[in-house]
């Protein structure tokens, strides 16, 4: 089995691969310890004190603290509290209208009754960290609850 | 209706070289590479203005600390819709019959909200008025 290199995985990272190179690795086996060495990875870049557990997406990480508690964090070091709730909760939220723009028009674009466009903002940083397209009246999507005392931690 | 989603990263953080590529590729647009990636450049001969495309990005961020609310203001803003029912007609059908048939969803679904105990979603497809408050009347009674 493969085992990629650090700076290749690095790469990936930091989206500096071609596309070729990138589908060259989908096609391989997964190497088998592609989540630490990842972990690790992400830990040296931010430089962070406490173990990050968990990336949970781009610029987010699920962080235990020194106190025991485990986080959501932002790479620029906004917190948005415990990880098992919606971290949307504690972000900026922005309706946009969906005829806003001029990259989908006339019938293209989606109908602002029927739909709505919410744009979710770090606080910190104001990095756009999710964009949900829901029927109108729908509770804020809850994209992903790792499972961080399963069996299986690798 | 739409069949798309709502797209993956931040677009100001696309590498403004790809985003000049699709330019010269028609996949994106003129308007779209400066105001959705934050991209300044020459139109004639595609150089990227580094500083400003910096600029137009700083000023993104800067837009969007002030056009966001917070989660807890959206939410009781939005929390008057549901409440009283107002949505489009086939959301709210879709809504009754989910709340019903999901007793995991209708509880996500009153949580999220802060909906009153016996809370029912307001029948667009009643009779009547009196017939459509009908379905409300425990709430009115909170």
């Amino acid at each position: 089995m493969t085992q990629f290199s650090k700076g290749l995985i690095r790469d990936l990272l930091q989206g500096r691969l071609s596309s070729e190179a990138v589908q060259r690795m989908q096609r391989q086996d997964k190497d088998p310890g592609r989540r630490q060495m990842v972990l690790e990875i992400e830990q040296e870049r931010l430089g962070w004190s406490e173990p990050i557990l968990v990336c949970l997406q781009e610029h987010l990480f699920v962080v235990q603290r020194d106190d025991g508690s485990r986080v959501v964090r932002c790479d620029c070091g906004h917190e948005f509290g415990d990880y098992r709730a919606n971290w949307k909760e504690e972000a900026l939220v922005y309706e946009r209208d969906p005829r806003d723009g001029l990259v989908y028009r006339g019938p293209r674009a989606a109908d602002p009754d029927w739909h709505v466009l919410r744009e979710f903002y770090c606080p910190g940083c104001a990095t756009q960290l999710d964009v949900e397209m829901v029927p109108k009246g729908y509770p804020f999507v809850f994209n992903f609850l790792p499972d961080l005392d399963g069996e299986d931690g690798t | 209706m739409t069949g798309d989603g709502g797209g993956f990263g931040d677009p100001i953080e696309r590498d403004p070289g790809a985003v000049c590529r699709d330019l010269q590729n028609r996949l994106t647009t003129e308007w779209t590479a400066r105001n959705v990636y934050c991209v300044a450049m020459d139109p004639e001969t595609f150089e990227i203005d580094q500083a400003e495309t910096e600029l137009l990005r700083r000023a993104r961020r800067d837009e969007r600390l002030h056009q966001g609310i917070s989660a807890s203001e959206y939410r009781a803003r939005e929390r008057e819709h549901v409440l009283r029912g107002d949505l489009p007609v086939p959301t709210a059908r879709m809504y009754r019959d989910v709340l019903r048939f999901s007793e995991e969803f209708r509880k996500a679904f009153v949580g999220f909200w802060d909906l009153p105990q016996g809370w029912e979603l307001r029948d667009p497809d009643a009779w009547d008025e009196e017939e459509a408050e009908a379905t409300t009347v425990e709430e009115v009674a909170l």
